[in-house]
């Protein structure tokens, strides 16, 4: 499991997370919702070490460390068993599908090119881009980038993997798609997944957890019914009632 | 008028004071030592990349000493005339190698070429780095984060990502620093070096024809000059294709700014 326990990060003076306490279970899928600035990204962020986070400790499997003082190997540790999907998909741009997501297997994990290329066919393969593996980023459609960005995140097998809002930047019409191969990626529960998303039928429908955010704090956790249904707090209610959540959710 | 037209006309097709076949039959003569001038720019360039990147490095990464000195180095060697670089380090670098008990044995054996390389290298670093520097600085961010996030370390990074995308990205000013490079090793006759501009006026030196030879020193250099301007606009094309917003093969900056110079 990840767990994070007082967790905060300050923006200069800007306190953009207070005292979060996050736990996941590997095999567990958590969406993590809440209004524009309330400390979403800057959560999975801290959580991948994009952002250092100024106080807390974090465990992962067997290591735990204060953040405070985490030294380069647990900075090292934190990325090699977590992976980001991005907003903006970023890609390699001067690379094939292919070679984004050989990149971290040869590079990083040190494994041979002919063995990196056959994993990295295998995984587009599964999120349907079996004809667009020699193809640049340029050269394919928003939702066939993304899909590139989960392989490339997959590759690497992390412990936990993370999505910051991954169908925001898409056309409508290529939603699905996306959202169909990270439901995929749900339900094989090879991973700790933590997930932004303003889609929130999606949400309702692939989370064991749903956490609201809100000004850098957790207002609520718990299972989509509770949170959906029965939000405690008053902020979380005007939130959920303001977003719509098709009624066949509702029970 | 008519008159003059008609003086003018002798004296280029009769050879009177120019004559214009010797200015075409002297090309072959003069390309023997363009190797020479080729060999100069290229190992220069090269060199002046390595470095150019490390100072580069120590601007972005703002080391604190280090970026004084690399501040003083850039705006040092804008502000001198490369002829007087050239002269400062071939009699330079023997004084210094004999403070530093080299044998003179060995100094007096040093090519000239060498003073040459070194001296150029050092003047175009000054504005290679700062084009690497600004290319650098201009690499997305984002997939900096993505190869961080698949656990590249920070050298991994700089290696596989960094370094790759700001060369396609510097590469029209390098391209230019490169031409300019060429045309400069023209001064090089300054450090005993011989190359295709000392060799042409040594060759008009028996026959005082200067000035035919410089006519066809310049179009050798011009033709040159736009030939590899052309390669490098076609090398960046194929480097850009990757790119978002290419595709229609437009005329870009670069060729615009690499045709201004040649
Ligand atoms: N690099 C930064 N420097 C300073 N402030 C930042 C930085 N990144 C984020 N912030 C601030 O931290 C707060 C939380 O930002 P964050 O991006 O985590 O919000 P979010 O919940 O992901 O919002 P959104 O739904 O718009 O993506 C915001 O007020 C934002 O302005
Ligand atoms: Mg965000």
């Amino acid at each position: 499991m990840i767990q994070l326990q007082g967790l905060n990060k300050w923006f200069n003076k800007h306190h953009v997370l207070k005292d979060i306490d996050v736990t996941v279970q590997f095999g567990e899928v958590v969406s993590v919702i809440g209004a524009s600035g309330s400390g979403k990204s800057t959560l999975l962020r801290c959580i991948d070490f994009l952002e250092t986070p100024d106080k807390g400790t974090i465990s992962l499997g067997d290591h735990s460390f204060d953040v405070a003082k985490a030294t380069k190997q647990d900075v090292a540790y934190m990325r090699r068993n977590t992976s980001m999907v991005f907003q903006n998909f970023n890609l390699f741009k001067y690379k094939t599908a292919l070679e984004n997501v050989t990149e971290g297997l040869i590079t990083v994990q040190k494994i041979p090119k002919a063995e990196a290329e056959a994993k990295a066919r295998d995984l587009l393969v599964k999120v349907g881009l079996a004809d667009r593996v020699d193809y640049y980023p340029n050269k394919l459609s928003g939702g066939q980038q993304q899909r590139v960005a989960i392989a490339r995140s997959l590759a690497l097998e992390p412990k936990v993997l993370l999505l910051d809002e991954p169908t925001s930047a898409l056309d409508p019409e290529m939603i699905a798609e996306v959202l169909s191969v990270i439901k995929a990626v749900a339900r094989a529960r090879n991973h700790a997944m933590i997930i932004v998303t303003h889609e929130m039928n999606f949400a309702f429908e692939i989370s064991d957890k749903v956490i609201y955010m809100d000004e850098g704090e957790i207002l609520e956790y718990g299972t989509p019914l509770d949170v959906f249904n029965s939000p405690k707090s008053e902020r979380a209610q005007q939130f959920i009632s303001r977003v719509n959540l098709s009624n066949n959710y509702v029970i | 008028m008519a008159e003059f037209f008609s003086r003018l006309y002798e004296a280029i097709f009769q050879g009177q004071i120019f004559k214009l076949e010797l200015v075409f039959s002297r090309i072959p003569e003069v390309l023997k030592y363009l190797p020479i001038t080729l060999e100069i720019a290229i190992t220069a360039t090269l060199f002046s990349l390595v470095f150019g990147f490390l100072v580069a490095l120590v601007k972005v990464k703002d080391i604190p000493v280090l970026r004084r000195i690399a501040q003083f180095y850039v705006s040092f060697t804008r502000g001198t005339p490369v002829m007087i670089q050239l002269y400062a380090t071939y009699f330079g670098i023997p004084m210094i190698l004999k403070a530093l008990d080299l044998p003179s044995a060995f100094i007096n054996k040093i090519p000239p070429i060498i003073f040459s390389v070194v001296a150029l290298a050092l003047n175009d670093a000054a504005y290679s780095s700062e084009a690497i520097r600004a290319a650098i600085q201009a690499v997305d961010k984002g997939q900096i984060e993505a190869a961080h996030s698949i656990g590249m370390t920070g050298w991994q990074t700089l290696r596989r990502i960094t370094i790759p995308e700001s060369l396609v990205i510097a590469l029209p000013s390098l391209g230019n620093g490169f031409i300019g490079m060429i045309k400069a090793t023209s001064l090089v006759f300054v450090t005993a070096v011989v190359e295709m501009s000392k060799h042409g006026q040594m060759i008009a030196g028996r026959d005082f024809r200067q000035f035919e030879m410089q006519v066809t020193l310049a179009i050798v250099y011009w033709v040159i000059t736009m030939v590899i301007s052309r390669l490098l606009f076609m090398w960046e094309r194929k480097l850009k294709c990757n790119e978002r917003d290419d595709g229609k093969g437009g005329k870009n900056d670069t060729v615009a700014r690499l045709e201004q110079v040649v």
